[in-house]
């Protein structure tokens, strides 16, 4: 309907800058058709979860020992919280310097996208645990690596999962980012190849694709085992 | 093994001056006693228990259970708060396990002493619940089965009750003294209120405010079960509320306006219009 009085009846815009949704779906079914979106997909999702799970490993380890040294946490804190500001697009001209145009950037990309917001969330969730819990568990005889696995992990659960979640949504940021300048496979470059050739109706497509994705992945999994923590933990009344 | 407090004083220093939160507190709890800690609020009743049980360190003094000085927490000193502070993210059962899954006790012997304990607070139907499932009660009973599995000498308790309803209260009440009698532990019982650390204790230590310090050691030899409408207990608890009334109003006082007076606002025993209270 948008489209319609847009750009048939008032001629705001032009057919090339806004296709119309008939032409989307059409590319979206030549694009499945042809299994470019399968094998893009595949690509994407291997870089991604690769990138990701580098980023859970690294954000944690780095969340801990801001943690557990005090000294850190005062120089280094307020620097993590500057580089989350940082968009992970910055990190490309590094990242191609380092690694070169290749797999490897785009993962760096994507990691270095998604690691600091998990390592503040591992911190600040960390930070507002209810001393309670660490008072009570010393009671019982937890300390050292035995309070950290059973206690102080467990109880900060709720909010590392949103700083994962968070991460997540930074990790495909920077997918985005690195596939669309020198990715030979994915999402990105399938996006891109849109653009060069003009061809507005497949850049959308790939557009809700990236959406769909997205969507699913964040109800399917984050989704899930947010709701299901929050209920054993009786925060959702 | 008794529990013997020597010369322990705490004090905070603050911006503007510094607190003497307790001042040489010296006390010997025998073994299998119970004992009230009572005081108004301020007065470092708390602080003591958080002393005794090695959350806290005090600025000078030692603690002593038997002859091995306390220095830290450990297990023979079990603690249950105000707050149940039971673990969410594990069910009824698996919180009263945690003390023995730290301590390595095989999963057998864990599960049957935590069913054990968990049958002494009549709480077996719910041992698969989740903590946000179960009432403030329950909850607290569930957190005194899980104190009592480590089968420690001490129980140190800090107003476990206060945040209840006054009729479940009362049930624990007489749940705790039955527990108490079964498993002839020490209990040091943290409470402000007066009925309820003479329906429990052997001896109510009554604590006064800035500095912290033991005013009187009051032995209650009432005959067990105590039961709180019973005229002895009322006796008795006037006689200690008249130990506190001074503490209440020297605190009163400092949080009040200058104009306040307890005289126009009580209703509490005095020993020169005893009302035949005595005879």
């Amino acid at each position: 309907m948008v489209y319609k009085i847009g750009v048939d009846v008032l001629k705001l815009w032009k057919p090339y800058t806004f296709p119309s949704p008939f032409d989307v779906l059409g590319t979206l079914v030549r694009l499945i058709g042809n299994n470019t979106i399968g094998i893009a997909i595949l690509a994407s999702m291997k870089r991604l979860f690769i990138g990701y799970v580098l980023s859970l490993l690294i954000g944690a380890v780095l969340g801990l020992v801001i943690i557990r040294y005090k000294y850190i946490d005062q120089y280094f804190t307020q620097l993590i919280l500057g580089l989350q500001t940082l968009p992970s697009v910055c990190w490309l001209p590094f990242a191609v310097l380092w690694y070169g145009l290749n797999e490897k950037a785009i993962i760096f990309v994507i990691a270095i996208g998604s690691t600091f917001s998990i390592t503040m969330a591992m911190e600040s969730s960390i930070k507002n645990i209810d001393t309670i819990y660490l008072k009570a568990a010393r009671t019982m005889g937890a300390s050292g690596l035995k309070l950290y696995r059973r206690v102080i992990i467990p109880a900060a659960l709720p909010g590392i999962i949103g700083g994962m979640k968070q991460g997540w949504s930074f990790a495909w940021r920077g997918l985005m980012a690195g596939e669309m300048l020198f990715a030979t496979k994915g999402l990105g470059q399938v996006l891109m190849i849109g653009r060069d050739l003009a061809n507005i109706s497949q850049v959308v497509a790939i557009m809700i694709v990236i959406i769909v994705l997205g969507l699913t992945i964040d109800h399917l999994i984050f989704g899930k085992i947010q709701a299901n923590i929050r209920y054993r933990w009786g925060l959702d009344k | 093994m008794s529990l013997v407090i020597q010369e322990v004083s705490k004090k905070f220093i603050t911006k503007h001056k510094e607190t003497y939160t307790l001042d040489n507190i010296n006390l010997t709890f025998e073994k299998g006693e119970f004992i009230c800690l009572l005081g108004t609020s301020g007065c470092g009743k708390s602080t003591l228990l958080n002393i005794i049980a090695g959350l806290e360190k005090p600025t000078s003094g030692r603690l002593f259970l038997g002859d091995k000085e306390i220095q830290g927490v450990g297990v023979e000193r079990a603690v249950m708060f105000q707050q149940d502070a039971l673990f969410p993210w594990l069910n009824v059962l698996e919180n009263v396990e945690f003390g023995m899954s730290i301590a390595g006790i095989s999963k057998e012997e864990k599960r049957e002493r935590a069913l054990k304990y968990l049958k002494m607070v009549h709480l077996t139907k719910f041992q698969n619940s989740y903590i946000h499932e179960l009432s403030g009660g329950m909850r607290q009973r569930v957190a005194l089965a899980r104190a009592l599995t480590l089968d420690s000498e001490v129980l140190l308790m800090d107003e476990p009750f206060a945040a209840l309803d006054s009729q479940t209260k009362t049930i624990l009440q007489q749940e705790l003294q039955k527990i108490w009698w079964e498993t002839k532990k020490t209990i040091i019982f943290v409470t402000h209120n007066v009925e309820e650390a003479v329906l429990l204790a052997d001896r109510v230590i009554v604590m006064t405010a800035n500095p912290g310090k033991v005013k009187r050691d009051i032995p209650i030899q009432l005959a067990r079960p105590r039961r709180l409408e019973s005229i002895d207990l009322t006796y008795i608890a006037a006689e200690v509320m008249r130990e506190l009334k001074e503490e209440v109003e020297k605190v009163a006082k400092i949080e009040y306006d200058s104009d306040w007076s307890i005289e126009k606002d009580t209703v509490l025993y005095h020993p020169d219009s005893n009302l035949g209270i005595g005879l």
